[in-house]
This record gives C-alpha cells, structure tokens and sequence, in this order.
C-alpha cells in the first residue's frame, strides 16, 4: 500500500511523463514545420535579435511578399519592436507604405500599427492617409497610430473622420487636440454618440499641456447635457490614481458631479438642458 | 300667341335655318360606292402632270384639345396671344387646322368650325368609325376614315368623302377597298395612300378615279406618307423621295433624301398616313422627326428646308444639320404635345399649354403665350411667329447635351442616348470631360453608361480630362467613389497616353479601393503603355500578391502581369519571377494558369532596342463565345441535373428550364435569373453558377441566355434557342429566334444535301433528361439534343402578332401585308 507521500510522487511523475510526451508530440510536428518553414524561422530569430537588426529582418521577410498570415505576424513584430523602442527607417517606411495599402484590409491595418509602434513622424502624412480608407478598421487602426504618432497636424482629419463615424478618431484627438481643437470637437456634440465623445473628453481632462480654460469651458458643457455618463466620467477622473487636475478644474469636477444626481439629472435647478438629439448617451 | 307658343315657333325657325347653314350631310343621299380595283396601272405621268393646288392662308392659329375637366376645344391666337374661343368637346381626334376652318371628330362625327369665331359650320357622319385625317381645297373638304381589319383574312376598309363647305353638303364618298392615308390635294385633284403602296388620284369634283401609280415596289421604295408640295409629289419611309420621270417604275433614277440621324428602329421621315391620330394624350406629336421638305434646285432634287431635321422626344429637342451634326438642343419643362417646322424653325406647344417658338439656325427660344390649360393634342400652321428681337439665347450646344444626357428621367432614354451621340460627335477636348461627367452622372442607367463607354473609345482629345479623372481615388472621407476605370483606362490607352498615365495608372493598381475585376485592365493598359519602370510595378505587384489570398479569387491580373514581365521585362525582373514561380507557396491558380508560358524560354526585353523582342502574351478573346458558355455546361451537367431533378419533382410538367445571366469579363457569372420561377430550382441554379468560371475575355461583360432541357426533344421542338447575348432586355430575342428558325429551315431546304450543321445543333440547349429515353434515341446525358428546329413561319415578315417591344410604334401593326410584290 502506497503512502499519501508516494501517491503525490507518482502524480508528479506521471504528469512530467506526460509533459515529456506532450513534448515530444510537439516535437515531431510542430518543430519541424517551424523549422521547415525559414520565414517563420525569421520570424522568431528577429524577436530574441537586437532592436535594429530585428527590424531589418522583418523587412527582408515582408519584401517577398509573404503568406498572408506570416505578412500579418510580421508586421505586428514590427508593431511590437516599436513599442520596444525600435526606430523606423527610410526602407521600413517605404515598405510599410505599401502594405498600408494591400488588398486585404486586417493587412491594412496592421500596417498602420506598425506605423504607428514605429513612432516615425516621417510617416505622419502616410497613416492619416489611413482615414479615408474604406474599411472601419483600417480607419480605427490608422486614427490609434496618429496618436501614438502625436501627429497634432492631423487634428482637423480626425475631427472630419470623427465627424463621419470613426470613433476611435475621439480619444486619439483627445491627446493631440490643442484648445482650438477642443472647441471643434465640443461642436460635434449632439452629432456623435455621447459614449464615443466622452473617450475624448476623457483624454482631453487628463491633458497637462492643455489650457484649464478650455478644459473647464468643456466641463461645463459637458454638465449642460447632465446625462449619467457625463457624471460617471467626471467621478471616474476624480476617483483615477494619476490625475492630478488643477485646483479650479478639480472644484469644477467636484461640483459638477454633485449637481449631477446619479440618474443624471441636475440636482439644482442649475441646467435643464436637454439631451440634444442623436446623443447615444444613456439617460 | 302665348310666349311658350312664341318661344316654340322661334326654336322651330332656328331648327330649320341651322339646318339649312349647317347642313348634316349624313342626311343627304349618298352617291353610289365606286369600289377601286385592286390593280394599280402605271399613271406616273398623270399624277406628275397634276398641277399645285393653290396655296391657302394659314393663320397664326393652335387648335388644341385640353383635358382638363371640361374637356374642350381651345383655339388660341398666337398673334394676339390670347384664347380666341373654346367650345366644351370631347373629341376623338387630334384637331385640324384647315386655313380658316378647325376639323375634329365627335361621337362619329366630323365636326368643323370656324377657326376665328368658333361657330359651327359643318358636320358629316363617318362612313367607318376611324377618322385618318383631312385636306381642303377651296370650299370642299375632304376626309379618309377606315375601318381597321378585325381578323387576318378580313381586309381594311376606308371611304374618301368631299363635304362642300359653302352648301354644308356631302358632295361624294369613295368606299375604298384597303387602308388609306390621309388626303392630299393637288389642283383639281384628291391623292391618296392605298396600303402604304399605291397613289391613287381622284377628282375632286366628282370622285372619279383619274389614275393610280405604285410606288412602293419593293422594301427600298416604302411609302408610308405622302405629301404634295409645290407640285412635286413626295412620298417615302425613313427616307424622302420625290416622284420622277420613271420613279414609278421602279427605277433609281428617283432622288431621295435619307434621314442622317441614326435612330432606331429609324422612324419615318414623317408621320405615316393611315395612323389615327386621338384627340386624347397619345405619343404623337410627343415623338417626332420633323423636316419640312422642299423641291432643290437641280432636277428632281429634294431637300430639308434651311438643311435642317428637327427630333423631338417627350422633354427633348433637338436640331439637326442634315449631314446629322447636332445644331442645338433643348430640354424643355413639358412635354411637347405638337412641333411644326416653319420658315423661321420650329413652332413648339407644350403639354403645359405654353407656346414656345424656336429659331431654326440658332435654336434661340421665343415665348408665345400660353393656353392656360393643359393641352393633350394640338395642331399648328407652318406660318412662323413675327420674330423679336431679344430672344433667349441658346444654351451651348456641349452644356446642353450634357444636361439632356444626364436627366433622371428613363422615359427619355432614346433621347439621352442621341444626346450622347451627339455630344460625342463634337471635336472640342472639353466633351471628353463631359461625357465622363455623363458617365458619372446620378442614376445614370448602364444602358447609357455602356453607350458613353463605346462613345469615349472613339475620342481621339480630351486626355487631359482622362487623367483628371484617372488622378482621383476612392475616398471614404470625401465620399468619392472610384473612378470609373474601365471607361478611362481603354480610351488612355488607343490615345496612347504613356508618360502621364502610367504612374497613375500603377497608383490604382496599388489601391486597395480599386475593383477586382479591374486590376486586369491596369495590369493589360501598364503593360501596353509602360516601359521599364512600369515593369518595376508589375514585378510588385507579382511579389506582394503571388501568395496571397486577396488575389486567389481572381489570379488573372497575376497572370497578365507575370506574362508581361516574361515578355517584356529585363533579364532580373524575369529571374526574380522564376523565384517566385518555383515557390510552394505561390498561389496555385496562379502557377496552373502560367505552367504553359513558364515552359517556354523566357522572354527577355533588356532595353528598346533589342530587336529579337518575343511576340506578346497571347490576348484574352473580346467577348465570350457561345461555345465557350456551353462547354462549361457540359462539364457541370451532373451537377446541373441534380438541381433540375429537385425542379421537376414538383413540376411534372417541366419541359425545360431557362437561364439568363451575365458573365463578368473575368469569367464569373451573376444576375442570374430562372425560368420557370421555382424558389428550389432557383437556389439551387445560383449555388451551381456561383461555382463556374467561364473563360476570362475582354470586353465588359455579356448577358447570356441558356436552356437546360429536361423532357425529350420531340417536347421542346418550338423552343429550342442559342445563346443570346443583350444589353437591357433578356428577351428580346423570341422574335429573332423564331426568324431565326425559319431561315435556318429555309436554307436546310434549299440545300438538302449539304454537310454544315444546322444551327441549332450545338450544345445549347444542354439535354438533361430525367425521362426513360425515347427508344432509337441516343443517350441523352451524353450526346448533346438536336431539338427540332422552330416551326418555320409562312412568311419572311414577322406578323403583327409576332411584333414586340422591340419594335416601335411607327411600325405598322395591320395584318395586311406591308411589303409589296413585285
């Protein structure tokens, strides 16, 4: 009769056979087939390579033209290098350029990402051209890199792409929009989805470059529509460990959220503006 | 004497002396019938002999029937530019002006007024229920009416009648024994169209038969109208003809003026004869080519007054030189209801009731008043209006065609596609941009867009525009749609558009917006027009897509690009495609497509002057053939017979299942549309077709027609059809197969012996028989049917039961034979 003690020494066992079989298994048909196939082999060698050099693989292996997946692999190594801190090149862009515009839109936007994880400002002009492609996720993809671009330039492209239902064109204008910028952006209110608007917003408060004037003028609008949300998003910033408002706009929030009732109804009399229609905003 | 005695006694006096004014000639006794002989002599010379009728006074007058409630009779001073009266009617016909008389018919009757104060001043009754229409001279009026066969061995009818104005009287009616035209007079004498075919002349004062000439001999010589003006007699179809020297017999010796606008089917030149005209709205008057003929200066000349055609269809108006340039045109705010050519131009009313004149030179607009009522028909005097002085300019010729092209409004759509020749037949630069504006215009039905397509290729200016056009990109911000590549593309292409169009001609290859189904068309035009460079992009494209799935669907743009650089690429583009070509991973329609080619040496271009430059890639067919359509039925029929299989379960009558659908150039089939309609045997079609290819070809793409047959051939014997091809109507072609049919019939008969094989002996239609086989028969699933051929028709003219939508109105609908015999 075995003891509890051997018991648990035979289990462990008899997973690490297990283990070991898996292993082999694996071995015997997945391991070959990675090595049997060198542009995965590229692949993989480039993510333990340094920065530069990794790079410079990934785009030998793109300029053959690849499978449709491994071109997909490839330029979300690219992507990922640059959240690493991998630097774009003349060759990485002029290349890259041309997925932005391959027949297959996931393709597309991968490309823009890659753009965009790159950090290459040269590339600004080339990623807003992301905006007016005909694929909704080419245009989130393309809106996400100009912020990771902080192409400030492309303000007024996200305001028209946003004005014509690029969501993700409204936090990325909420980290480069200047006050001007602001004042357009609080002009689509009432012509976009509350939801959508309040992810900008939500950027924009957090701003530390941004004028408080500004930011307290968009704070009172935003009370005006006095919808759950709007009180939801002001008591989410108060309540978030990193935001550090000035004192004006602090007491601003502060006040807002207390005339806001957590149905979204005024408290005071204060504004009894109503909803403006084609809000999306939850009542 | 009490009032009420008086008032009788005076309404009995009225009675009696209106009878006597206004005499009911129906009530007179009627002089015997002459019937006509149906043999026609040879009177050429007396009819030539005739002398003018004196002209009459026209007066600036419209006679028109409104059909607003009341309906009535408005006869409106032009001049004046008031309504001199309106009587309320409801009348049968279109109104006739003749001189200072209004005509029209009532309740069988002919009504005549006085056309300046609207007082009564004679009615006859119809000899037969159609009035064909009138003609004066002097104090007698005379009229045709008809009675139209109603069945095919019966014969039309028709009786000539002379009512004497001055006494109210009819003088004389001639019962004829066939359709006739309207009268036409001549000094003396009454003409009138028999069948479309024979003149035939008459006294005027007593009805007696003076002669009679044929002038329609044969298909070439129609008379479908005739007119007398300044002693010449005119006469024809499509074309004019003025009767000389030996015209009647046969010889073509006669002149003749032909129509210079290619219309079709062509309409006459003018309005047939025998075509009762209603008083209610009809087309008309609303559908017109008008001309006003005259005698030229050389013998037996004819001509078009000024040199000028007038079309006018519904909204559209146009003028025409009679060498078939375009003078200028009009989109009107109404339909017209009548247009009459004068001196000056065109005298034009509007359904809306105003009055328009325009100048026949310059197409500048004059406003004559308007009715104030709505105006279903009218007539007008070929007298011009005075002209003013500040008339409305005309639009230009270009922005005017543009406009009438590019109007939302299908009913115009024989007058858009006139526009659209006529704007393509100007030489300036600018109408290329026009007619891409066309092109693109909203609504714009494809019928059109195909016509601005074929127009376009024929340009030889207006690059410029093109690559504007071609420069443009989808775009999701700004709305824009793609351009429309396949009417650019070919027309860069024969204008041999090299350095400006080639970048951005790799720009659309390059752009994901850009159609699928074009990507061929930019990789064949950057191969036609590129050089080196362009090359370059043929290799990158080649590398970035050989082993993707974007292209899998439709590898052909691979495969011409992969051709090109083989033929024309140098020795590195070419050792890089072999690369690509050995790589498992290429896509592997792409390397089936190019394993013939790939055999062969490679073809090598180092540079221009290399002149052992290997011949070009073989080029895709211009369109699909028939054979290419059956071939692929052929090898699905299996699969084919499973779907009809689950059709004739629940139709045990199921003879035969009919397909119509389009092939795009690359091969794909869709639209596809079953008959009989069976939502089964539908579903089940479509899931098959989405699953063919057919061979890839050039030319835009082709709507088929296939019959699959499910029962015996002996079934189907009046049914069986080849593959068709048509723009807008999927069956349009009944009337040619039957024709088709007879002729093939009539060969066979001829020619017994001979070895061609009929032309209903191809694969089409496809025999799926689901019935025990016919003993002696061969196997139907594997030998393709020979249906017996369609009855042969009796005739080679298509009976007027056999006429349809493709033919149009003009066309003459009688049972009795149109054509003559020689």
């Amino acid at each position: 009769m075995q003891r509890p003690g051997q018991q648990r020494v035979g289990a462990r066992r008899a997973t690490c056979v297990a283990c070991a079989l898996g292993a082999l298994l694996f071995s015997a048909r997945g391991a070959p087939a990675l090595a049997a196939d060198p542009a995965l082999a590229v692949l993989e060698g480039a993510r333990s390579a340094p920065l530069g050099q990794a790079v410079a693989r990934v785009v030998e292996l793109l300029r053959t033209g690849p499978r449709d997946e491994l071109a997909d692999r490839a330029l979300e190594l690219l992507a990922d290098l640059g959240s690493r801190g991998a630097q774009g090149s003349p060759a990485c862009r002029e290349l890259l350029a041309i997925y932005a515009h391959h027949r297959l839109a996931p393709t597309r936007a991968r490309a823009y990402a890659a753009l965009g994880g790159l950090r290459d400002r040269e590339a600004t002009e080339l990623v807003q051209g992301g905006l007016h492609d005909a694929s909704a996720e080419v245009r989130a993809a393309s809106a996400r890199a100009l912020a990771r671009l902080d192409a400030r330039q492309a303000s007024a492209t996200l305001l028209r792409a946003l004005a014509h239902g690029v969501p993700e064109a409204a936090p990325a204008l909420g980290q480069l929009g200047d006050a001007a910028t602001l004042d357009a952006y609080t002009r689509l209110l009432g012509r976009v989805r509350l939801d959508v608007m309040l992810t900008g917003y939500d950027a924009f408060l957090q701003r530390k470059d941004l004028a408080d004037a500004a930011k307290l003028q968009a704070v009172a609008q935003l009370e005006e529509l006095g919808t759950r949300d709007v009180r939801g998003l002001f008591s989410a910033l108060l309540a978030r460990k990193g935001f550090r408002p000035s004192a004006p706009l602090r007491r601003a929030l502060t006040a807002s959220v207390a005339r806001l009732t957590p149905a979204g109804k005024p408290a005071a009399s204060g504004s009894s503006t109503p909803t403006p229609p084609g809000v999306a905003g939850k009542p | 004497m009490n009032i009420r005695a008086y008032r009788c006694a005076l309404g009995a006096v009225i009675v009696v002396v209106l009878h006597g004014c206004v005499g009911h000639a129906a009530q007179r006794t009627l002089p015997s019938a002459l019937a006509i002989p149906d043999e026609c002599r040879d009177d050429a010379a007396l009819v030539l002999a005739l002398p003018p009728a004196p002209e009459s006074a026209a007066l600036p007058l419209l006679a028109a029937v409104s059909d607003e409630q009341p309906s009535q009779l408005v006869v409106y001073d032009m001049l004046e530019q008031r309504r001199r009266w309106q009587t309320p009617l409801t009348a049968d016909s279109r109104p006739e002006l003749l001189g200072d008389l209004v005509v029209t018919t009532a309740h069988g009757e002919l009504l005549g007024f006085d056309a300046l104060s609207g007082a009564p001043r004679m009615h006859a009754r119809l000899p037969h229920p159609t009035f064909i229409g009138a003609a004066r001279l002097g104090s007698r009026i005379f009229f045709v009416s008809s009675s139209r066969a109603t069945t095919p061995d019966a014969a039309a009818t028709s009786a000539l009648s002379a009512v004497d104005l001055d006494r109210g009287t009819l003088a004389w009616t001639r019962e004829l024994p066939a359709e006739a035209g309207r009268p036409q007079v001549a000094s003396g004498h009454v003409l009138v169209l028999l069948t479309r075919r024979d003149l035939l002349v008459l006294d005027a004062a007593d009805g007696e038969k003076r002669g009679c000439t044929r002038l329609a001999r044969d298909a070439e010589h129609r008379a479908d109208w005739l007119r007398t003006a300044a002693g010449a007699v005119l006469y024809g179809g499509a074309g004019a003809r003025k009767l000389v020297g030996d015209a009647a017999r046969g010889s073509t010796a006669d002149s003749q003026l032909r129509m210079p606008l290619a219309l079709h089917p062509a309409p006459p030149m003018l309005p047939p004869d025998d075509t009762a005209v209603p008083g209610a709205r009809s087309a008309h008057g609303r559908v017109a080519l008008l001309v006003d003929l005259e005698s030229a200066d050389t013998d037996g000349g004819l001509r078009a007054r000024g040199g000028r055609f007038y079309f006018v269809f519904f909204r559209a108006l146009f003028a025409f030189n009679d060498d078939g340039t375009a003078l200028w045109a009009r989109t009107l705010d109404s339909d017209v209801a009548r247009a009459q050519t004068t001196t000056a131009g065109l005298t034009v009313a509007l359904e809306s009731g105003a009055l328009l004149a325009f100048d026949g030179a310059s197409g500048a607009q004059q406003e004559l008043g308007t009715l104030g009522r709505r105006v279903a028909s009218a007539d007008l005097p070929t007298l011009a209006p005075e002209a003013q002085r500040n008339l409305a300019p005309s639009e230009p010729l270009d922005a005017a065609l543009t406009r009438l092209a590019s109007i939302p409004d299908t009913r115009l759509l024989p007058a858009r596609e006139l526009a659209i020749d006529a704007l393509s037949a100007l030489p300036d630069a600018q109408i290329t941009c026009d007619l891409l504006d066309v092109y693109a215009a909203r609504a714009m039905p494809p019928t059109l867009q195909r016509r601005v397509a074929e127009r376009l290729r024929t340009r030889a200016s207006g690059a410029d525009c093109l690559l504007r056009a071609l420069a443009s990109h989808a775009d999701f911000l700004s709305e824009t749609p793609p351009p429309a590549l396949p009417v650019i593309v070919p027309v860069l292409v024969a204008q041999h558009e090299k350095a400006r169009a080639v970048p951005l001609l790799v720009d659309h290859l390059f752009d994901p917006q850009t159609p699928l189904r074009d990507l061929a068309l930019l990789v064949d035009a950057i191969d036609t027009l590129g050089e080196g460079a362009a090359n370059d992009a043929l290799a990158r494209f080649v590398v970035l897509y050989h082993r993707s799935h974007a292209l899998a669907d439709d590898p052909l743009a691979l495969v011409l690009a992969v051709r090109a650089i083989h033929a024309h690429g140098t020795a590195a583009q070419v050792a890089q495609l072999n690369v690509v070509m050995n790589d498992d991973d290429s896509l592997p329609a792409l390397v089936a497509a190019l394993t013939a080619p790939a055999q062969q040496a490679p073809a090598v271009r180092e540079a221009a002057t290399d002149a052992n430059a290997p011949p070009a890639a073989p080029a895709l067919p211009e369109t699909l053939d028939d054979r290419a359509v059956a071939d692929v039925f052929s090898q699905h029929a299996n699969e084919l017979r499973t779907c009809v299989q689950a059709g004739s379960t629940q139709r045990p009558e199921l003879q035969f299942v009919r397909l119509a659908f389009v092939v795009a150039h690359d091969g794909r089939a869709h639209a596809l549309r079953v008959l009989p309609e069976d939502d089964a045997l539908d579903r089940c079609l479509q899931m098959k077709l989405q699953g063919y290819l057919f061979p890839a070809f050039r030319a835009g793409s082709r709507a088929v027609t296939y019959q699959l047959v499910v029962r015996p051939p002996r079934v189907v014997a009046a049914t069986s059809v080849a593959a068709h091809s048509d723009d807008a109507r999927p069956f349009w072609w009944l009337s040619r197969e039957r024709a088709a049919g007879a002729r093939a019939e009539r060969t066979a008969r001829r020619s017994p012996t001979t070895d061609a094989k009929p032309w209903w002996q191809n694969e089409n239609p496809l025999f799926l028989a689901l019935d025990p086989v016919v003993r002696g028969t061969t196997s139907p699933a594997t030998t393709p049917a020979t249906p017996t051929p369609a009855t042969p028709a009796t005739s080679e003219r298509p009976k007027a039961a056999e006429l349809t939508n493709d033919d149009a109105w003009w066309t003459p609908q009688s049972a009795a034979p149109a054509a003559p015999t020689p």
